[in-house]
């Protein structure tokens, strides 16, 4: 699971009022570099959530070998004019954040009520048992 | 010891093994006594014939014949005192062939005759003096025969008593030689069973094995435990411990008899003990019979049928197979002299632990003697027979069942010669259709639903929407083993009654204590089910549109109405009139349709104009002197609420599955459940119904072929019974007819229990217009039902049915692979989600909800978006993410064609997919995230409207504002060539599972699947599979698992319906797309939190 995708996730458990976003428990990560692509990030980066991502980084930048880069504290992204302006040592820090690290084993857990969901192979499981519907 | 010359040997008959032992037997002996003369010249000459030797006479033979028999029977262990008679028989001087031997008592005698008998003696042994030498007589060298002697245990013909006249008619049944073969009254025609089982004289016993034993004795030199040991081992069926034991004891005492060894014997052998052993049990087994309370039958009269054949045994012991099946003791039968005694015995013995009390023989008792005091058996006589050993069995629960001779055929032949008579079919009775059938209110209309109805009330009742009640019992306590659901009131076969209520305060809101008088209502028709544009009032029309939507509960509650409107009488009347008249009735005019204006009419219509029956010019019927045969009775017996031949206070349905070889008994239906008129409706499979006069031997068959009415009144429902034989072809007019499934409607009118003086009343109706019908669902007599306004989601639709665990996650878990693999890879996308998909500006977020093996993602990822899949199945999504990440040459091969205009750094995307595990009406997607989504073949595989709009919803919440959703779902309607015609909207769609394929997908989900590697031996893997999924099916001869998906078909229109009823979603576009509905949404500004 890359941190893109993770930026979209919640939780959905009965009681919840945002589930949002999932903590990161990792056990076990993979960092693989792939080409840039400067557009295909642009046209993305609007949808993401910053204050989501930069927190993710830092939960689990520790465990990653090599470290991840640092991204800036504060970017509205939102601003697509002002992200045509970022640099391209910036653009390939978020690519590499968003795009190349996965998150392979560990739990994502929910904020509001700490239901721990599992991500086994990549694939984050958040099926909700009956009691939690 | 005396002898007596008789000659008559006419009042003694042969004793069979089987018999009891009468007070007083006899052995025979037959054999060449006298011995011949050598016709040797030189002999002859020397020993003329004219001086006769005394070895001819009878008195010398008597004498040599008991001086013998002392010593064998000492040779054989027994008491040599116990000779009371040896009587020579002769028709003639010198032509002595038989002699007959009494001992003291016929159980000795028994023994004495089974012990000879083998070891074969000849006149030769026995008579030869010791220094006659070369088996000649000593004095006038005639030489003695080498053929052996004949031994047979006789008894003295008594004059017959009463209840032994059964005996001959049994004797002719089987010969002296064979023993006859017994089975148990299980398998055949039902009546046939009755019939046999209501004479049978013979009991099959089983359970006597698995002893407990104890031994009582007065002898104190004997070792009990020992004994008690070597009894357990016997009844066992194990002889070696005997044998062990008697060769301990015998060897060294045997040398010292070599004259005797001649007679072929090895003295006392350890068989001869069995039997010992053999015979008491079966002299205390008659006399605990003997002892049961009531019986006509005494110990004498008492046969015991055992396997006898110890020699077999010996031999299967030898080589270690002691197989429990085949001790001697396991099972038997036992012939009563009466059925009456059999069914006391029956009823006596049944389930019970007898204790059997059986004297120990003293060949056996002998050997459990210290060395010391162990006699031999030569001083046999010596025994201390003041002494007694006993010992107590206990049996098992005994089970006890009726048995008969199963006869050889010649014997058959004989007995019942129109039993045989060729050319009738054997297996079931030849049948006729009613025309040639009068049984008094009964009639039959064929085709009275049409081939279209029928296909959808099918679809419908078989299908996964149907409710189906758990099995009832019967009153016996048996279990219907058919399906069986009512409607609107349930009818309890235990009690044999209605179970009635108030229809009004039972409305089970909460469904969890459902009880027993709990069940669906009965479909009823909705007028304004259809376009409220177009009024319809007409039932046939109104059926007809809903047959072409497929909506089964509507036609079936359609059909109910028609069946309540329908003029009986009026229609038979006519109907009779024209059969009888010889004229050629049209059986298109059966299916004819109802008149709602005039109940009374006497002129049906027909569907088809052209097959009007009208009453013919110039052949004029007078309807109203038409008076039915036992019209009097029928009067009498109705109750008022179905006059003039209409059923209208129908309130009650029962649907039957009857598969091949299902039935049911012979029964009139509960006389105070239901008013006059039962109609009964068949499906699918044509079956023979029996009816049989109460009191009476009477019996008619008649076919209900497939879509007819058979409608019971008057006499027909009260005075005949009518039922199914459980079988699987039915013969109609020479015909065999293998049967199928046949899917019954019963409509009945239930009744109120009456006050007294009152008259019963129907109950009023518990019908429903919501469907699917389900349990504990309130009654609607209020006919307006809007879908529009009924769509409320309950807590209840957000957990998965079991439907849809069982029939769509388990089945998608299981088959994830082989789909991937024929589905995926073929990568065969919808034009029109591609095109939606394309047309998304560049950067999307696209949620693809369902995205089972994510085919759409490559061309997601195509148009430069980035999709985000979910789905239920983990088994699927794992095929969506197997593509190997660093070989993009890889990908494109192994994910198929789609891939291959990916460029790489869109592989690296597609190498990890976004996807995650997630129910579709729990979307763990934050809220107004994403640009568009898509939700492909997902909608038809969710089974309730609550979870349909669900899932609408939930799509809608994730997508921002503005954002495009494109739903695609199974169209009921098919293009014209498709293989493919639904005659229901929910239903369930094979899918046939290759085996490799499944063990893969099991290898990658399940921690276990090592369990089915290794299902080489014996089971294939398929089985082994299809046996461990509920609902799965295994195909033996393809090697396939049949899966069954739950399917929901979408109705033109109806995902617009669904849509109308979200406030923020707008309908953009509908669409139909090669057998499917497609939906293009746009979120609006409604607040979805």
């Amino acid at each position: 699971m890359r941190l893109l995708t993770h930026n979209f996730l919640r939780s959905n458990v009965k009681g919840t009022e945002n589930g949002y976003p999932l903590q990161i428990e990792v056990a076990a990560l993979n960092y693989e570099e792939s080409p840039v692509n400067k557009e295909f990030l642009l046209n993305i980066l609007p949808k993401v959530n910053y204050p989501a991502l930069r927190s993710a980084v830092q939960q689990i930048s520790h465990r990653c070998e090599p470290t991840l880069p640092e991204i800036p504290e504060n970017l509205d992204v939102s601003d697509t004019e002002g992200n045509e302006k970022l640099d391209d040592a910036t653009i390939v820090k978020l690519h590499r954040v968003l795009l190349d690290v996965y998150l392979v084993e560990g739990w994502l857990v929910c904020p509001d009520t700490g239901r721990k969901f599992p991500v086994k192979d990549g694939i984050p499981n958040m099926i909700l048992h009956e009691d939690e519907i | 010891m005396t002898t007596t010359p008789a000659n008559n040997t006419s009042s003694y008959r042969t004793l069979f093994p089987h018999e009891p032992l009468p007070p007083t037997s006899a052995l025979h002996l037959q054999g060449a006594f006298v011995p011949k003369r050598s016709s040797d010249p030189s002999a002859t000459t020397s020993s003329p014939l004219a001086t006769k030797c005394r070895c001819s006479s009878p008195t010398y033979i008597e004498r040599t014949i008991s001086t013998r028999l002392q010593q064998i029977m000492i040779r054989f262990g027994m008491n040599a005192a116990s000779i009371e008679t040896v009587e020579a028989i002769s028709t003639a001087e010198e032509d002595v062939s038989k002699v007959r031997i009494t001992l003291r008592s016929s159980l000795e005698t028994r023994r004495f005759v089974d012990r000879w008998k083998r070891r074969g003696l000849c006149p030769m042994d026995i008579l030869c003096h010791d220094d006659g030498g070369g088996g000649c007589c000593g004095e006038c060298g005639a030489r003695y025969g080498g053929r052996p002697i004949q031994i047979t245990h006789v008894s003295p013909v008594a004059v017959p008593e009463d209840g032994l006249t059964n005996e001959e008619e049994d004797s002719i049944r089987w010969g002296r030689a064979a023993p006859p073969k017994f089975q148990r009254i299980i398998n055949g025609d039902v009546e046939d069973m009755e019939q046999r089982r209501s004479v049978a004289r013979f009991v099959y016993l089983e359970n006597v094995s698995g002893w407990g034993v104890a031994i009582e004795s007065t002898d104190t030199t004997t070792h009990v435990d020992e004994m008690r040991q070597c009894i357990l081992s016997i009844l066992n069926g194990d002889a070696l411990p005997l044998e062990k034991l008697m060769n301990e004891k015998c060897n060294n005492n045997s040398n010292a008899y070599d004259d005797v060894n001649k007679f072929g014997s090895n003295g006392l052998v350890a068989s001869d003990v069995q039997d010992d052993i053999h015979q008491a049990f079966q002299e205390g087994f008659r006399h605990s019979i003997s002892l049961c309370p009531s019986l006509a039958s005494t110990s004498l009269g008492v046969e015991l049928f055992m396997k006898t054949d110890t020699k077999q045994k010996k031999n299967k012991t030898k080589n270690g197979l002691t197989d429990g099946s085949n001790h001697l003791y396991n099972h038997f039968h036992v012939g009563m002299r009466s059925h009456e005694d059999a069914a006391r015995l029956i009823q006596d013995w049944q389930g019970k632990q007898l204790e059997l009390t059986i004297d120990l023989p003293t060949s056996f008792v002998s050997l459990f003697r210290d060395k010391d005091n162990y006699i031999a058996h030569e001083d046999a006589t010596l025994l201390d027979l003041s002494t007694s050993t006993r010992a107590i069995i206990t049996m098992n629960k005994l089970f006890l069942d009726y048995a008969d001779i199963s006869l050889p055929k010649r014997v058959r032949t004989r007995l019942s010669p129109e039993a045989q008579t060729p050319g009738l079919p054997s297996r079931s009775e030849c049948t006729s259709t009613t025309s040639h059938i009068y049984i008094p209110g009964l009639h039959l209309l064929p085709n009275y639903v049409s081939s279209d109805e029928e296909q959808v009330l099918l679809a419908v009742l078989t299908g996964p929407e149907a409710p189906w009640a758990p099995p009832q019992y019967t009153p016996s306590g048996g279990q219907i083993k058919r399906r069986v659901q009512h409607y609107g009131y349930v009818f309890d076969y235990e009690s044999a009654d209605v179970l009635r209520r108030d229809v009004n305060t039972n409305v089970g809101v909460d469904n969890t204590g459902i009880d027993a008088s709990c069940c669906p209502p009965l479909p009823a028709v909705n007028w304004k089910s259809l376009d409220k544009a177009k009024e319809v009032d007409d039932l046939e029309e109104w059926i007809a549109q809903h047959v072409a939507e497929r909506r089964g509960w509507e036609v079936l509650a359609g059909v109910i109405e028609r069946t309540r409107r329908m003029a009986f009488s009026s229609y038979f009347e006519i109907y009779e009139l024209k059969k009888r008249d010889g004229l050629n009735f049209d059986e298109q005019t059966a299916a004819l349709s109802l008149n709602n204006e005039d109940s009374s009419m006497v002129e049906p219509r027909s569907h088809n104009h052209n097959h009007t029956i009208s009453v013919q010019e110039g052949n004029e019927y007078q309807i109203e002197s038409m008076v039915e045969p036992d019209q009097g009775t029928d009067e009498s017996l109705k109750c008022g609420s179905s006059t003039k031949g209409t059923y209208s206070h129908i309130n009650q349905l029962t649907v039957n599955e009857y598969a091949p070889g299902q039935g049911i008994g012979s029964h009139v239906d509960t006389e105070s459940a239901f008013d006059d008129g039962l109609l009964i409706i068949t499906l699918n499979g044509g079956i023979v119904m029996e009816f049989r006069k109460v009191g009476e031997d009477t019996k008619k068959l008649v076919y209900l072929p497939p879509r007819s009415l058979i409608l019971l009144s008057g006499d027909a429902r009260y005075r005949w019974e009518h039922m199914i034989v459980s079988r699987t072809t039915d013969t109609v007019e020479g015909e065999v007819i293998p049967r199928t499934l046949r899917v019954s409607l019963t409509l009945r009118t239930a009744l109120t229990v009456p006050l007294e003086g009152e008259q019963a009343v129907p109950l009023s109706r518990f019908e429903s217009t919501i469907f699917p019908p389900y349990w504990g669902q309130p009654s609607d007599t209020q006919p307006v039902v809007d879908v529009n306004t009924s769509a409320i989601i309950e807590r209840t639709d957000l957990i998965t049915p079991v439907t849809e665990s069982k029939h769509v996650h388990a089945v998608y878990d299981a088959i994830a692979t082989q789909w991937h693999h024929t589905r995926g890879k073929r990568g065969v996308l919808w034009p029109g989600a591609t095109q939606f998909l394309e047309n998304l500006p560049p950067g999307s977020i696209v949620a693809d909800v369902g995205c089972g093996d994510g085919k759409y993602f490559s061309a997601i990822l195509g148009a430069n978006s980035y999709v985000i899949g979910t789905d239920i199945s983990e088994a699927l999504l794992r095929t969506a993410s197997s593509t190997e990440k660093s070989d993009g040459n890889k990908a494109k091969a192994v994910n198929g064609p789609q891939y291959q205009r990916l460029s790489d750094e869109k592989l690296a995307l597609s190498a990890f997919p976004a996807v995650a595990v997630a129910d579709c009406i729990h979307l763990p997607i934050r809220s107004g995230s994403c640009d568009a989504a898509i939700c492909i073949a997902v909608m038809h595989h969710l089974s309730t409207v609550g979870r349909r709009i669900r899932c609408l919803t939930e799509l809608a919440r994730v997508v921002k504002v503005g954002g495009l959703i494109n739903v695609q779902a199974w169209a009921l309607e098919q293009e014209g060539d498709s293989k493919r015609k639904f005659n229901g909207s929910d239903l369930l769609v094979p899918f046939n599972a290759q085996p490799k394929y499944l063990q893969a997908s099991l290898a990658k989900t399940d921690d276990g699947a090592s369990n089915y590697d290794s299902a080489a031996d014996g089971k294939g893997v398929a089985q082994m599979i299809s046996e461990s999924y509920d609902g799965a099916e295994f195909d033996s001869k393809k090697n396939l698992v049949i899966f069954q998906r739950y399917c929901h078909l979408y109705r033109r229109g109806e995902l617009e319906e669904l849509v109308a009823q979200i406030p923020c979603l707008e309908l953009i576009e509908s669409a139909y797309e090669k057998g499917n509905h497609v939906v293009l949404l746009r979120v609006c500004g409604a607040d979805m939190s």
